[in-house]
């Protein structure tokens, strides 16, 4: 097909544009990795324009991910919050899900409204930290597992997947004598995996990048996730005593700390998500048909 | 069978007993609703009961129990406050900037990645801007800051490339609000582009290729089919948007503001944050989230009205 000349021209501005704005998107991220990397001598010399990382230097890491750091301890609160927390977050929303697809169950529109009408109208950010307050659950090892383990809109798509599963697959299943859980086990399961992921892996995210919950619910260094301590190296020009307490010297300047500590937190997610892309995307769709 | 039990008080009994059979037939589906069910009842249902203490001087040591009653006087003293006015007046300015912006952006990008024919290349792109969407605001808030610091900030660099002045952007009240807006798109376009993508893809291709053959250019393939073949989409996403009219970005604002730019920066969540935890007046920031609660109530509720009677297709 032979293009005009008015088309050739846009195409190729649209092949710029679009370029464009993704370096833009992009050239932040690389710009913080070779900070991190570039030693302060060349870094100012340079006057902070690194765009490539001429000489490498890993002092900022290893100032950061000295034996005994906060660091340690802070992503392992963060692995175990994400991976409990993705688990409990699946089993409550699928079960809800599965129970709220079925159409003939009495009772389904008051239950419904229970659950819909929190997204709606809600306590709000005080009423909600009392709550947690009164229950004792302040600075515990699993308050943070808990306030994220429900959301209603994951529910609400896993419901809407659910729907779409005929029910003469249920049923010719029921009149083989299985169970309700095990129709749900060897049938509904398996052929959910997709709608699992996807939102098994929202609720990583979710998980993962949190700071606001640890910052309401979280006061103790040993129980903060690593977010919580990336947001005090960020914040404060001075680092957390907690954090220097291992380190032992005087710290090299903040700026590549804070550079460091950025790709330390950030890395893994950037790295895993190009591989798990695809179940984002997936998620995202399944959403959007009910939408 | 209503015959051979007829005149018996059975009949009556039947029906409650049928609804009781029927019940029993699900039992295991009720149960697998228990834990979520528990869930909203902590974690949404109680805090409800918390929003009492927007009508008390909450005593945080001794409990609702010996907390005095003020009626409304909390609320009198918020819409005396500068600093109350001023987060609303912001919330709601950020707000409406932000839905502009993440309206029209997240559509212009799926437009114009849908004219990407290269596989390859429109995959990287996809990519790299749905990135963004996976760090946190901490992180995205440490990266924006060092770009805009005034002694190793990049933008600042190009500047004076251009025989500018430094300046630190953030602390500065004329940029802050377009710094939010502007890193808001940059963060969150990409992925808001997919649904967009999604409904572009699920067009008739005939329609297309009519158009080619009566001789339709691009561009005019995109006014005249795309666009209002995603219309209905476009409406639904706008509506979504509008019901979160008082949430203003939270996690943003949080990790770029500072006390130099609350003029103009400081939003509801902000200052109910503030207010309430780091100031440790909980009553009054919770007759702040009050406020919110109810507006942002009102706002999904006509924005599900306006979304039923468009295409009658309500969120609820």
């Amino acid at each position: 097909m032979k293009l005009t000349r008015g088309e050739s021209i846009f195409i190729a501005t649209n092949y710029f544009v679009l370029s464009l704005i993704t370096l833009i998107i992009m050239i932040p991220f690389w710009y913080v990795l070779c900070v991190s990397v570039t030693p302060y001598s060349i870094f100012s010399e340079k006057n902070g324009l690194v765009l490539f990382p001429t000489s490498l230097s890993f002092d900022y890491f290893a100032y950061l991910l000295k034996k005994g750091s906060l660091i340690y301890n802070a992503y392992g609160v963060t692995i175990r919050n994400t991976a409990a927390g993705v688990l409990l977050a699946l089993l409550l929303t699928a079960a809800a899900a599965y129970s709220l697809a079925e159409k003939k169950l009495p009772g389904r529109r008051i239950i419904m409204l229970i659950f819909m009408f929190t997204m709606l109208f809600k306590g709000g950010l005080i009423p909600t930290y009392i709550t947690i307050k009164n229950l004792g659950l302040l600075n515990t090892d699993y308050v943070l597992i808990l306030v994220m383990a429900y959301s209603a809109f994951n529910m609400i798509i896993m419901k809407s997947f659910f729907e779409g599963i005929p029910d003469s697959l249920k049923e010719s299943a029921a009149i083989d004598g299985a169970s309700e859980i095990r129709t749900l086990r060897s049938i509904v399961l398996p052929m959910s995996m997709p709608v699992i992921a996807s939102i098994g892996l929202l609720y990583m995210v979710t998980y993962w990048n949190d700071f606001f919950n640890a910052l309401l619910y979280v006061t103790d260094w040993h129980k903060a996730p690593v977010q919580l301590v990336l947001r005090t190296i960020i914040a404060s020009s001075s680092l957390p005593p907690e954090l220097l307490e291992a380190a032992g010297r005087t710290p090299p300047p903040t700026i590549g700390i804070q550079m460091a500590a950025i790709v330390i937190v950030a890395l893994p997610m950037m790295v895993l998500y190009p591989f798990i892309q695809k179940y984002f995307e997936q998620g995202m769709l399944i959403g959007s048909v009910k939408g | 069978m209503e015959i051979v039990t007829a005149g018996i008080p059975a009949r009556t009994e039947k029906p409650r007993r049928r609804l009781l059979m029927k019940i029993w037939k699900y039992k295991w589906l009720y149960a697998l609703l228990l834990p979520a069910l528990a869930w909203v009842i902590v974690f949404d249902y109680l805090p409800l009961y918390g929003i009492s203490i927007a009508f008390m001087d909450y005593n945080v040591i001794q409990g609702f129990g010996a907390s005095k009653w003020v009626g409304f006087a909390h609320f009198r003293e918020m819409f005396a406050s500068e600093m109350f006015l001023n987060a609303f007046r912001n919330t709601l300015l950020i707000s409406l900037y932000k839905m502009i912006s993440g309206f029209i952006c997240p559509i212009l990008l799926a437009l114009s990645l849908n004219e990407i024919r290269t596989k390859w290349f429109k995959k990287t792109l996809q990519t790299a801007v749905y990135l963004p969407r996976f760090v946190s605001w901490v992180v995205y808030g440490g990266i924006i800051t060092l770009l805009l610091s005034p002694e190793t900030g990049v933008i600042n660099k190009i500047v004076e490339w251009f025989g500018g002045k430094p300046v630190y952007l953030l602390v500065e009240p004329a940029y802050f609000r377009v710094i939010l807006v502007v890193t808001d798109a940059m963060k969150e376009m990409g992925w808001a582009a997919i649904i967009y993508l999604a409904a572009i893809a699920g067009l008739n291709p005939e329609v297309y290729e009519a158009a080619v053959m009566d001789g339709a250019t691009r561009f005019q393939r995109i006014i005249h089919i795309t666009l209002p073949g995603i219309s209905s989409t476009i409406i639904v996403i706008f509506i979504l948007r509008v019901g979160y009219l008082m949430s203003a970005g939270l996690d943003q604002v949080l990790n770029l503001y500072n006390p130099m730019v609350f003029e103009v920066g400081d939003i509801l969540d902000t200052y109910i944050y503030r207010v309430g935890i780091e100031q440790f007046s909980l009553s009054l920031a919770a007759a702040a989230d009050v406020i919110k609660g109810i507006i942002g109530f009102a706002m999904v509720l006509i924005a599900n009205q306006i979304a039923k009677r468009i295409n009658d297709s309500g969120i609820f």
